[in-house]
């Protein structure tokens, strides 16, 4: 190289570093000010509260509408959200890491029991004395979808139940009248065999019911998952049998498994117009208190009624059982500001907090009174089956028109989540592991390759395995 | 120096311990050289290899301490339904290896023309290999969804019901193998630098032996390239035993594909490790995988005496 | 000699045939390679046919309708894609990991490459024999306990742990730089110590210059590997400021699990960098991978 050329490369070598000097910083912070959860320069003082959610897209709004009425109700605290995209194994990897947020929402309250046995989560039982919100003011599955050996780790964000769905524009396809859903197990098969509709190669062209999920079939059969005083994981019982072959039995009414996990490849995005209830692509769904807030969301002409979900023939005493599941509100051990963030805790469980949130969010309050405030009348029950909403209107003339029958169904969940009866996931330091063995278990026995009660026992087994570690 | 240096140093050394001064001041040149090497691999392989054999002896569950418990963790994996289901489906993916090394080679060939346009159709086979497997994943996942996807689509226009791939037990494997085989271009031109180095005279020779083009193929194309054959079998066979990111992106972590069909061995130790909080078991599944890796490449290099070919040895 | 002469006296209709083969030949080559390209390249016409797609339209496509070019076109994919996560962030991340994993690289194999292969030393070959067995050891072996060390000084949710390992060496490009350093003749270092250079100036004024395609390879694939790294990622960067493009899409992948057109769009621009980068570093490419396949 001649030495012009050294001297060349020199410069741009030295003009190229200034600018990167002068204007690096300015690009960092820019840059960095795209990533989610930013924090406004009016509030770098306060003491922020990281918090990390499972909610995403408008689900995200509506908590971060929440986290917004509490930055703006005080000045000492911002909570500043992220959201973990409905994936807790993130949060898991950041816990192993040793890094964890302030404050945390999990998707499914089924971690609560690996978190607290683990240590990764801080007992909340002494700021709840001191708090003003009394425990009896709680629906009690709330509660107890939080508590661990006796302590409470986690608080309910909101109350999420399970109950049946139905599209009117497929009733009415196949005659069956609209206001009834079905009541017991067998009517639901025959509602399954004459909605669902297949091609003439065989092919689905619309699931009467989409199977629910393993541990929603169990509490449907009254199915105990644990027994407390022989510490023993109780998947391999008659009851949890019956409702394994009860769900292969619904699978093959609809094709098969095979047939069916291949058309639900095929299905759009959940948070989005394309959802497959909107295109009339499943009948029947058994969905929670969260769905009418879906609807008048992304399908706000789509017509559809609310029930309880049906309940088996020969157990009549299973009629109003309610399965509860919810958010888990909780203080990872290792937080920079739990106090801070137990005040919003706190805040969110008052009535304020839970109007807003349930507003928004479309859970059911954990606060008993505040439920009651949302169940409708039978007026207002009446002018939501009524309504009729034209597609060809804009978007927004669509969610106005709709809201009465959002409310009226959300309402009627909410009534299904007062019900005295209820049954939730206990709460085990193994329930991650559970949950995915039970799933794994369904899919052994509905496939095949496994016989239900060979299926459930292995499942069984590997779990109890890792309980009695934790036992020890 | 009190201890001599170079020359006949103090009595009682043998000649083959004494260093000149030349070699001694070598030594120190090339241990200085070698420095950051030598402080990686006492920090980054010594003390890691240690590490996980103590721990893949105790209880860790990360945010706690770990205790000792002896062989527990072993005795329990050999028990383990799953360690041995992730083991099967591990040794499946092996089926890619001769699917890679025949359709890696055979494009190598197609690809050793001279033809006009060579290097516009070398870019198009060597470029899905270039796609970070993230991106990949997503869209192999596309590509093989069976309501919409492309595969399915062509074999339906065939008149044929395209399987469930990735949402079917029996098909999830080979959709992997599938995606895999996508990306076969950067062996090809391994292949195809192989093959450029094979002499002309062989070629000539057995053509003046009446040798038809499969023949040369046989006898002379594959025993010359076979020492770069053996080297992609032995890295493939590595690779395909720590396979992990495509697993854990289309199933959608934590699912491990229907029926457990996806659950690799690598995947399966990551969830032990980060999802259950089982450490020490997972450093168990580590090591297994060790010594399973030794045992296999020591039997290939062993069995590649029979096979491969060096240029040395041919005289 | 003989040939040219058996052939000038063959019959013409022997002739003819063998000319007819030659070309049913070529119509069979021709058509395997066309096919087969067409078979490796389907799927990127289809990913950009897919993010092309609009949403709605997506939804009510027939299941086993193929849509190559869709109408309208619905370009508004793109922004939505890349705005739905912090693009110039995670990209501004990837490079720079990217940098330093490629300049560690560098300076921690091809020091050591030297100093296995110009100089002799006692012990030397019975070292680089321990170098080459590291090279089986399976990366998660370490991967656990190097964890636990990373959490214990506190490096997790850093870049350090992704960025740090490479300035300490690595046993695959040590071994390819050796053997390539191998091919240079001895005489020219032994010259040069003669004239009075020290080592450290032979390896930078006379080996580096000269070996200059095969360092460029090995930051190339450095390269290449850092940016498409997932694993490392995945359990050492928790915070999202701190994302690669690999995590970023994986977060995508998350949030839009479903909406395909997004999601072929994001992909799309994930991959067009790297084809543009293998555009312009070709001949580099295809030097290097050489090297890499007759010293292997």
């Amino acid at each position: 190289m001649s030495r012009a050329d050294k001297i060349a490369w020199w410069l741009l070598f030295l003009i190229g570093a200034s600018l990167v000097g002068v204007y690096g910083p300015r690009v960092n912070r820019w840059l960095e000010s795209m990533a989610p959860g930013e924090i406004p320069e009016a509030a770098r003082s306060r003491a922020v509260v990281t918090m990390w959610g499972g909610p995403v897209g408008d689900e995200q709004d509506y908590v971060q509408a929440a986290i917004d009425a509490f930055n703006r109700s005080q000045r000492r605290i911002w909570v500043r959200y992220v959201s973990t995209v409905e994936d807790d194994t993130k949060l898991f990897r950041a816990i192993s890491a040793g890094v964890p947020p302030d404050l945390c929402l999990l998707w499914s309250q089924a971690y609560v029991g690996t978190l607290a046995a683990t240590g990764a989560l801080q007992p909340l039982d002494e700021r709840m004395q001191r708090s003003p919100i009394h425990v009896k003011d709680f629906i009690p599955a709330g509660l107890a979808m939080g508590q661990y050996e006796g302590k409470q780790y986690a608080l309910p964000d909101l109350v999420d139940i399970s109950c049946l769905f139905w599209s009117e524009r497929a009733f009415n396809d196949v005659g069956l009248e609209v206001s009834r859903g079905p009541q017991t197990l067998s009517e639901l098969d025959g509602y399954i065999k004459k909605l669902t509709k297949f091609d003439a190669n065989g092919n689905l062209l619309r699931l009467g019911f989409e199977p629910p999920d393993p541990q929603v079939c169990m509490a449907m059969f009254g199915a105990t998952f644990y027994d407390p005083e022989k510490h023993r994981i109780t998947c391999d019982e008659p009851r949890s049998v019956e409702a394994l072959k009860w769900r292969k039995h619904i699978q093959e009414l609809q094709g098969g498994p095979e047939k069916v996990a291949a058309f639900q490849a095929g299905f759009g995005n959940f948070d989005s117009p394309q959802h497959h209830f909107f295109h009339g692509l499943v009948a029947m769904e058994a969905y929670g208190e969260w769905w009418p807030g879906y609807v008048k969301r992304y399908g706000p002409h789509v017509r559809y009624r609310i029930g309880r979900l049906p309940y088996p023939d020969q157990y009549p005493q299973l009629k109003d059982l309610t399965f509860f599941g919810c958010g888990a509100l909780g203080i990872p051990t290792g937080s920079k500001h739990p106090e801070e963030a137990w005040e919003f805790m706190e805040w969110m469980q008052t009535k304020k907090g839970q109007e807003i949130f349930a507003a928004g969010m479309q859970g059911c309050p954990n606060i008993i009174s505040v439920a009651w405030e949302m169940v409708p009348t039978l007026e207002e029950i009446k002018l939501a089956d009524s309504i009729t909403v034209d597609p060809r209107l804009s978007f927004e003339e669509q969610k106005r028109l709709h809201e009465p029958v959002r409310t009226a169904r959300y309402g009627v969940a909410c009534e299904i989540a007062l019900s005295p009866k209820w049954i939730i996931l206990p709460v085990l330091p193994v329930n991650t592991i559970y949950l995915r063995e039970l799933l794994t278990a369904y899919q052994y026995a509905e496939r095949g390759s496994k016989t239900p009660e060979r299926a459930l026992a292995d499942c069984q087994k590997r779990v109890q395995e890792a309980l009695n570690e934790y036992l020890e | 120096m009190p201890w001599g240096q170079g020359g006949n140093g103090g009595g009682g050394r043998s000649p083959a311990q004494m260093m000149t001064k030349r070699e001694r001041r070598n030594l120190r040149i090339g241990l200085t050289f070698i420095l950051p090497w030598l402080l990686g691999f006492m920090v980054f392989t010594l003390y890691p290899i240690g590490a996980s054999l103590y721990y893949s002896l105790c209880d860790f569950r990360v945010v706690q301490p770990p205790h000792f418990v002896g062989l527990r963790n072993y005795t329990a994996l050999l028990h383990d339904e799953y360690f041995r289901l992730s083991l099967y489906n591990t040794f499946f993916m092996f089926l890619e290896l001769p699917g890679a090394v025949i359709l890696g080679i055979a494009t190598a060939m197609l690809l050793n023309r001279a033809v006009r346009g060579m290097p516009f159709f070398r870019t198009i086979y060597y470029l899905p290999s270039l796609v970070p497997v993230v991106a990949s994943a997503m869209l192999w996942l596309w590509v093989l969804n069976p309501q919409h996807g492309l595969v399915n689509g062509v074999l339906t226009k065939l008149g044929m019901t395209g399987p469930g791939w990735f949402t079917a037990t029996e098909w999830t494997k080979p959709s992997f193998i599938l995606m895999d085989l996508w990306a076969v271009g950067w062996a090809m031109v391994i292949y195809l630098a192989a093959l450029q180095g094979v002499p002309q005279q062989l070629y000539e020779a057995a053509e003046l032996d009446g040798a038809g083009p499969w023949q040369k193929t046989v006898n002379v194309t594959l025993p010359s390239i076979s020492p770069v054959i053996f080297f992609m079998v032995v890295t493939g066979m590595i690779g395909l035993f720590q396979y992990f990111t495509q697993s854990f992106i289309v199933l959608v972590a934590p699912n491990t594909g229907p029926e457990n069909s996806g659950l690799f061995y690598a995947l399966y130790l990551f969830y032990n490790a980060f999802h259950y909080f089982r450490m020490g078991y997972a450093c168990a599944m580590a090591w297994i995988l060790f010594v399973v890796t030794l045992i296999i490449t020591l039997i290939v290099f062993r069995t590649s005496a029979r096979w491969v070919y060096y240029e040395a040895e041919r005289g | 000699m003989k040939q040219s002469e058996a052939r000038a006296s063959a019959p013409v209709t022997f002739r003819r045939r063998s000319k007819v083969r030659v070309l049913l030949g070529s119509l069979v080559y021709w058509l395997v390679l066309l096919g087969l390209a067409a078979t490796f390249f389907a799927p990127f016409l289809w990913m950009v046919a897919t993010s092309l797609i609009s949403e709605s339209q997506m939804a009510q496509a027939s299941p086993t309708e193929l849509v190559w070019i869709p109408k309208p076109m619905a370009w508004a994919n793109y922004p939505r894609a890349l705005t739905s996560f912090p693009f110039l962030l995670y990209l501004r991340n990837t490079l720079f990991i990217c940098l330093l994993t490629v300049i560690g690289t560098l300076f921690s194999c091809a020091l050591p490459a030297y100093g296995f292969s110009l100089i002799r030393w006692r012990g030397r070959d019975a070292v680089f024999l321990l170098v080459l067995s590291t090279i089986m050891l399976p990366s998660v072996v370490i991967m656990l306990p190097m964890f636990v060390l990373f959490r214990a000084l506190g490096w997790t949710n850093t870049f350090l742990p992704l960025v740090v390992p490479p300035f300490f060496g690595s046993a695959f490009y040590i071994f390819m730089l050796r053997q390539f350093f191998m091919t240079l003749p001895l005489e020219l270092s032994d010259a040069a110590r003669l004239d009075g250079c020290g080592d450290f100036s032979i390896f930078w004024r006379v080996v580096v210059p000269l070996t200059k395609p095969a360092l460029a390879t090995v930051a190339l694939f450095t390269f290449i590997g850092a940016w498409m790294d997932f694993m490392g990622p995945l359990i050492y960067l928790n915070d999202e400021r701190l994302y690669t493009l690999a995590l970023g899409l994986l977060s995508f992948l998350g949030k839009y699990s479903a909406d395909w057109s997004g999601l072929m769009a994001a992909s799309t621009v994930v991959i067009l960098p790297i084809i543009i980068l293998f555009f312009f570093t070709q001949r580099t490419f295809i030097k290097g991978i050489v090297l890499t396949g007759i010293k292997g």
